[in-house]
């Protein structure tokens, strides 16, 4: 029992048994290839198909319905090998060159199996450009040190140049003479220059007009395909170099990623985001997948174009799409995951009464006098204006640090309150409690300073769970509270009686009163007027009205409402 | 003539070069008498040995009627794929005459030389 295929060779279906089937389409594709270069190419091939359908209908009757291995043989004997059609007849005679033409058959690109080292693509491109196969080599060992990339594109190009197996093409690979044409050629060349003297003495114009016609046709036809040529060759090219470009860029982050990076201390700082080890390989290899295929399909489009190969691998172009879909639904997955992991955001609030003191002077305790290891990058101003998080190594193991923030209100009652909020994010409301539970954060009270930590702490090997503490302290009318200059980037939001931006109220004393703060001693403060309405400068955008503000600036777009307290910050 | 020093000199490829060189000349010839379709063609040129293999023939035929020496039209065929059927055209009646004239020149001059000399 033999397993059938159904095909259809030009409106006739056949059944025909599989290896006979894959006998004949290795045939049929090797002809295609043959006359892929040939103007007329898809029609010869039709015909020629035509009378294969023609000839295996010979072979099948009521009592044998199915074509086997020898009726195809059959077939390939009546019909001829490719190579036995002769590539003269695809050569388009009426070339401006003709001897040119005669003399060399198309030079394409092939691997080289005779010469090859690991897959034949270098002396193959070395006979393409005809040049020594060791600098191509060479060229390509060198490459290697430029991250790799040649490791990749000899990887693509082995996959997608097809191998010189028949004499034509390995012939058709150095672009040589093909020397069998050479009899045939002459002949015809001989009853050419007979039927050109012919045509002289007899003098006949008609056929001189045909014959420019043609000329004129043939040459116009073969302008027009140059400049598709062309075209293709360029488009080819900028594909390859995107590619290329695309693939350094992509190298490097990968590398970015898994060796080192500036501010992160140590690759494993991916044990802080991701949940488990699997879990940030899951989501690393689906990234590699869904950036990777791209880049490789458009190297592998630059390379096809380029070099003019008609020849396409289904099974490259099917497998990569499938990796692809996998890799989405990958990512996908774990995005997914991740997301669950910051579903339930909670918040914990701590509330502490303050004795009542004459100037409450808030100061800030430095990270670096927190954490003896701080990263000395913290000097800048530019990242306390940031505020991102920190991936700390300790010999306790990796921490979270992140900054803190402040908040100063007018109080409900007499008394002055300060009011800590944790939170975080987690699966569960109940895991996100806890989460919000563990965030380490100490503040003192010596006399009348408040002095705050500047960041907060995770314990060793909690994972990043969206973080934040917030400070809010609640003074009473009266009260007067001195900022130190430690602050400046500590006091998020302050409301005052003159609108001062919350960096500019540091070094100074301020009083509570009904509509926020009052500054004591501001002589030299340019008071922001109420008819500037909007204020570009190099800190960033500033609009406000009786009511509302809008600040747009380092620490994200903020909007303030008198009416209503309500801040939000979009990053 | 130029490439005499790349020629293979073996009998069996110098007939088969010889062959397809001249198919030109019968497929015109095959087609003065009326019109066919390929494989009619073939089984007439395999009567004569010309054609080794059939695959030959096609890209012949097309090259012929891309120059506007042949003509074709489409035929339902009750056993098979629809048949095209070739067709001289004016322009290809006259070059067969022409390459008809000189083919028998060449002959005769063949002839002449082989005999005188062997």
């Amino acid at each position: 029992m033999n397993k059938t295929v159904t095909i259809n060779i030009s409106g006739i279906i056949f059944h025909i048994e599989e290896d006979a089937y894959a006998n004949l389409s290795h045939y049929l594709s090797a002809i295609k290839r043959h006359f892929a270069d040939t103007e007329s190419g898809n029609e010869i091939m039709s015909d020629i198909e035509a009378r294969i359908a023609e000839l295996l209908q010979q072979k099948i009757s009521v009592s044998k319905q199915v074509v086997v291995a020898d009726d195809v043989n059959e077939v390939i004997a009546v019909m001829g090998k490719p190579e036995d059609f002769g590539a003269e007849q695809t050569q388009n005679e009426n070339f401006s060159q003709q001897e040119f033409s005669h003399e060399k058959i198309k030079r394409r690109l092939f691997r080289n199996p005779d010469e090859k080292a690991i897959g034949g693509v270098c002396s193959g491109l070395a006979a393409y450009f005809n040049v020594d196969t060791v600098w191509v080599r060479l060229a390509m060992f060198l490459l290697i040190f430029f991250g790799g990339l040649s490791i990749w594109v000899y990887i693509v190009m082995w996959l997608i140049i097809p191998e010189a197996k028949t004499t034509a093409e390995k012939l058709a690979m150095r672009g040589e003479t093909a020397n069998i044409n050479n009899i045939a050629q002459s002949l015809k060349d001989e009853a050419n220059d007979l039927k050109n003297r012919f045509d002289k003495n007899k003098g006949k114009y008609k056929r001189q007009f045909y014959d420019t016609a043609e000329t004129v046709r043939s040459n116009f036809g073969s302008a027009l395909n140059m400049v598709f040529n062309i075209i293709g060759r360029t488009i080819g090219l900028i594909f390859l170099m995107l590619g290329g470009l695309f693939l350094v860029a992509y190298i490097a982050f990968l590398f970015g990623v898994t060796i080192q990076n500036g501010n992160i201390v140590n690759d494993n700082w991916k044990e802080l985001l991701f949940q488990s080890s699997p879990h940030y390989a899951l989501a690393l290899i689906s990234f590699i997948i869904i950036f990777g295929i791209p880049v490789f399909m458009l190297i592998y489009a630059g390379i096809k174009l380029l070099f003019k190969i008609r020849y396409s691998n289904r099974w490259l172009n099917r497998s990569a799409g499938i990796v692809w879909l996998c890799g989405l639904i990958m990512g996908f997955a774990v995005s997914v995951n991740t997301y669950l992991q910051f579903k339930y955001s909670e918040r914990v609030r701590a509330v502490v009464h303050l004795p009542n003191t004459d100037t409450l002077v808030v100061k800030l305790n430095a990270a670096e006098n927190i954490v003896p290891d701080w990263n000395s990058n913290s000097d800048d101003d530019d990242e306390k204006l940031y505020r991102g998080y920190h991936f700390e190594h300790s010999e306790k193991g990796y921490a979270i640090l992140g900054y803190a923030a402040l908040e100063v209100v007018e109080s409900d009652n007499d008394s002055t309150e300060l009011i800590i909020y944790r939170s975080a994010r987690g699966s569960s409301e109940k895991e996100a409690n806890e989460n919000a539970k563990d965030i380490l954060y100490a503040y003192s009270q010596t006399n009348n300073a408040l002095i705050f930590d500047e960041v907060f702490a995770l314990p060793p090997h909690s994972k990043f769970k969206a973080q934040h503490l917030y400070a809010k302290l609640k003074l009473p009318k009266g009260k007067v509270i001195y900022f130190d200059k430690s602050v400046k980037y500590f006091l998020d939001d302050a409301d005052n009686t003159t609108n001062t931006w919350e960096g500019d109220m540091i070094n100074r004393r301020w009083k509570m009163t009904g509509n926020g703060l009052q500054c004591l001693d501001c002589d030299n403060l340019n008071e922001r007027s109420e008819d500037e309405k909007v204020i570009i400068n190099s800190r960033g955008i500033h609009v406000h009205d009786k009511n509302s503000e809008v600040n747009i600036d380092r620490n994200g777009i903020r909007v303030k409402s008198k009416s209503k307290k309500k801040s939000g910050e979009d990053e | 003539m130029a490439k005499e020093d790349t020629l293979k000199f073996e009998p069996a490829a110098a007939q088969v070069q010889m062959r397809k060189g001249v198919l030109e000349l019968c497929i015109l010839s095959i087609l003065s008498q009326g019109d066919a379709y390929p494989t009619e063609i073939i089984e007439k040129l395999k009567e004569t040995k010309l054609v080794v293999v059939e695959g030959t023939l096609y890209p012949l035929l097309t090259r012929l009627k891309n120059a506007g020496l042949l003509g074709y039209r489409w035929e339902e065929s009750t056993s098979g794929p629809p048949r095209k059927y070739y067709k001289l055209t004016e322009t290809g009646a006259q070059y067969l005459k022409e390459l008809q004239l000189s083919w028998h020149e060449l002959v005769e001059a063949v002839n002449k030389t082989i005999t005188q000399n062997s």
